[in-house]
């Protein structure tokens, strides 16, 4: 699979990319690869097991915005809407809400794992 | 050495720093830029803040991420507000969302620009560049500027000094009048600056009001040079005409074409009306009362009364300074507001010296040739690019010698509380390299006890110019193992101002531990240096410690006297007395067990304590045999001694009461003859 259809498979927009890093195609191969690695999907996990509602904000916070650097629509709406909801909720957010929305970032996110395994 | 620093030695490419807790988003950045400039990265605010402290100065920009661990954005920002780093290097702010609120708050903390995600490359580096080259730019026209404001400013004050003089001249006062009003006025807005909560001007208001202060009596213009200089008493009729130059000033002032709405004018046109005015509302041209009249009409108005008081005019002699005030204070030369007759007491004491010093200032100000100097060499930039290079030169010398050494160093900045310290000493300690809000936070620091830090506090306080350096010891504690004892060796740093003022200092901390000569020391402080026996401080201290630790046991205070032991000495020497003195001591030793302290009190005086006795009527076979060990293994046959004790706690339950029951046990034992030993009983007392 090649990173275009990578971006389909995973409801991104690569074009969107393309055009932002004025078509560096190297960048955008590396960037991908190093989003594999990235420690910040875990960070969220860890907190969401210790109901650490104020690390879940700030993981979640910072998924978005590499999600946005990546163009990573799909997940990137997922993360937006968990940091929506936690800003909203204030002190006390309601544990089932949290976890429904984290549970779409979950799915989004293990997909992309998946894909990211047949990027070439 | 950091990774950074050896790269740093080798380009020539400007530098950036990037600060990002996450990785991936400062790979995106440095991607984007690395072609351009190189790059410096900080994981978090600590991080980059000392990088900022080790080349502030090489750094062309900084991109700024906000949420953080540790430190986060706002706070880096605030401390570089406080390092002063912000005047020089631009920051760029990295936003993930738009908000308006977090933009403006980064701007109001002196960030230039920001970048928003997603980052689009050719937006990026667009405004990093933009954001070098405009502030090299800005700084640049930012100098011109002040110059040609500061010019500007000379030239006005300039024309409003000629033509109050000419106003002065035609009165008959001598050229000196305007400058002195301007400076009392000055001195008098201060003060009430200072002391009234209503009246809040700041410098910029003050200068303009005292300089406006100069055109005061502009109207006299017009008056006719015979009434304005007629010896005599003036007719009631010519007062009038006199008193029609305030009208008539502030008329003037109304009329010139120039921007009615500056503030100067403003104020020239209140001195010129209403300077006359009083208090009471007993003044013209408006009878205006109390606080209707501006604050600086009614200053100009004490400084003018004030200033004619001590200046000869053709109708009256010169007063001194001190009738002047007198007169004023009295009320005798019209009346004020009090609040303003309270201040100018107060700076009547130094009024005539602040005048002449700054009188000079002011000389000074229109030293075109000064001015000119100045300008020149700052056009030149050649001296101060060198002397940034030279310090550049000094602060990496001196990196690369705190870098190698095993020694704890520290560095403590007042202005922003900071204390550094190095590397290796963070290491040892186990603690941050700066930690911040020192003092302020009143952190309690786990490697240094509590009131020794107070006293190298103390210490460092007590420092002046001449001697700035501070050294003691006190025991640093270590993670896992035991308190060690160090020398701090401290220099205090102070401003190069006329008044110098602490700063800050720096300091060095070396083990003395393991060094003998220090041991030797340590131990001195706490022993005898004859006897080798406790000194009677360090023996109340460990009396006290185990009487807290085990108030249940039994325990014994003997105290032992030498017979006519002044007698002695006289008699038979001081060496002799000294031979005896180690003799009971060696024998004192060798009659207590582990645990049990032996002191020497005063000369010829020794204290026991015998801690952890059985039975209370052991404590008399303990007291016998130590007499016993002392008496009859006497090889210096002439002396005696005599022993008194008290029983612990059936005697007394401290330290004090033990002492004293056992100095009664010692009077009747003495009474009773020469080596003789008594417990203390009730009736003794």
């Amino acid at each position: 699979m090649n990173v275009k259809d990578f971006y389909k498979s995973i409801d991104g927009n690569y074009e969107d990319l393309y055009k932002r890093l004025s078509g560096n195609e190297a960048f955008i191969y590396k960037w991908i690869k190093k989003f594999g690695n990235d420690p910040t999907y875990q960070s969220l996990e860890t907190a969401m097991d210790s109901n650490d509602y104020e690390q879940i904000l700030k993981a979640a916070h910072t998924l978005k915005g590499v999600c946005a650097n990546l163009s990573f629509i799909k997940l990137f709406d997922c993360s937006a809407e968990l940091v929506a909801y936690l800003k909203t909720a204030g002190t006390s957010p309601d544990k089932e809400m949290t976890e429904t929305l984290f549970n779409s970032i979950k799915a989004e996110y293990d997909k992309m794992q998946n894909m990211l395994q047949e990027l070439e | 050495m950091t990774r950074w620093e050896v790269n740093s030695m080798e380009s020539r490419k400007p530098k950036v720093l990037i600060v990002d807790d996450v990785e991936l988003n400062r790979a995106f950045l440095k991607d984007m830029l690395e072609e351009d400039y190189e790059i410096i990265e900080a994981s978090d605010g600590v991080e980059a803040i000392d990088i900022l402290k080790k080349c502030s100065n090489q750094l062309a920009v900084v991109l700024l991420d906000v949420v953080m661990p540790r430190m986060d954005g706002f706070e880096v920002l605030s401390l570089m507000n406080r390092y002063h780093w912000i005047e020089y290097i631009p920051v760029i702010m990295i936003s993930a969302e738009n908000s308006t609120d977090f933009v403006r708050s980064g701007y109001d903390s002196g960030a230039v620009d920001y970048i928003s995600r997603p980052f689009d490359v050719n937006i990026v580096k667009k405004r990093v560049q933009n954001t070098i080259v405009l502030y090299g730019r800005q700084k640049i026209l930012q100098n011109i500027v002040t110059e040609q404001v500061a010019e500007k400013e000379k030239n006005n004050t300039l024309m409003i000094d000629i033509l109050s003089t000419i106003v002065e001249f035609r009165n008959g006062e001598s050229g000196t009048h305007v400058l002195r009003i301007r400076i009392i006025t000055e001195l008098l807005l201060e003060a009430m600056t200072k002391k009234c909560q209503w009246c809040q001007l700041n410098p910029s208001e003050i200068a303009e009001i005292s300089n406006a202060s100069a055109l005061h009596d502009v109207g006299k213009i017009v008056i006719p040079e015979e009434i304005l200089n007629k010896p005599q008493r003036l007719t009631d009729e010519e007062f009038q005409i006199v008193k029609t130059h305030a009208a008539k000033g502030a008329d003037m002032i109304n009329n010139v074409h120039v921007n009615q709405t500056a503030s100067m004018i403003r104020y020239t046109h209140d001195i010129c009306r209403w300077h006359h005015e009083r208090w009471d509302g007993k003044g013209y041209p408006d009878g205006l009362k109390g606080n209707e009249i501006p604050i600086s009409a009614q200053a100009v108005s004490m400084a003018d009364v004030y200033d004619a008081l001590v200046s000869k005019r053709c109708y009256k002699p010169a007063y001194t300074p001190q009738e002047a005030v007198e007169m004023i204070k009295a009320g005798l030369c019209g009346t004020f507001n009090p609040e303003l007759v309270a201040c100018f007491l107060e700076i009547a004491d130094t009024m005539e010296e602040q005048i002449k010093l700054r009188s000079k200032k002011e000389a000074q100000l229109f030293d075109v040739e000064r001015i000119s100097r100045d300008l020149i060499e700052k056009k030149g930039g050649a001296v101060s690019d060198r002397a940034i290079f030279m310090l550049e030169q000094e602060r990496v010398k001196n990196q690369f010698l705190v870098a190698l050494s095993d020694e704890i160093i520290f560095e403590y900045d007042m202005e922003t509380d900071i204390l550094d310290l190095s590397e290796k000493g963070a290491e040892l300690l186990n603690t941050d390299i700066m930690i911040f809000d020192f003092l302020k936070s009143g952190k309690k620091l786990d490697f240094i006890h509590e009131n020794d830090l107070e006293n190298l506090i103390l210490g460092i306080r007590a420092s002046t110019v001449e001697k700035p350096i501070f050294q003691s010891q006190y025991a640093l504690k270590f993670p896992q193992e035991k308190e060690k004892w160090h020398r701090f060796t401290v220099r205090t740093m102070w401003s190069g101002d006329a008044e110098p003022r602490r700063i800050g200092c720096i300091g060095k901390v070396e083990s003395v531990h393991d060094k003998a000569v220090v041991r030797g020391k340590l131990e001195l402080a706490e022993r005898d240096s004859l006897t080798n026996l406790y000194n009677p401080a360090t023996a109340k201290n460990m009396v006290e410690k185990i009487i807290e630790e085990d108030p249940q046991q039994f325990g014994a205070m003997i105290l032992i006297d030498i017979d006519d032991f002044a007698k002695m000495n006289q008699i038979h020497g001081q060496v002799f007395a000294d031979r005896v003195l180690k003799y009971v001591a060696v024998s004192i030793k060798k009659s207590i067990r582990r645990g049990d302290i032996a002191a020497k009190a005063n000369n010829d005086k020794f204290m026991i304590f015998l801690k952890d006795v059985k039975e209370a009527c052991h404590i008399t076979h303990q007291v016998e045999r130590i007499f016993k060990v002392i008496t009859e293994g006497n090889k210096i046959s002439s002396f005696t001694i005599n022993l008194g004790a008290a029983s612990y706690p059936t005697d007394g339950l401290t330290y004090e009461k033990l002492i004293e029951k056992a100095e009664t046990a010692l009077k009747v034992s003495k009474r009773t003859g020469k080596n003789q030993w008594q417990l203390y009983i009730e009736e003794q007392g």
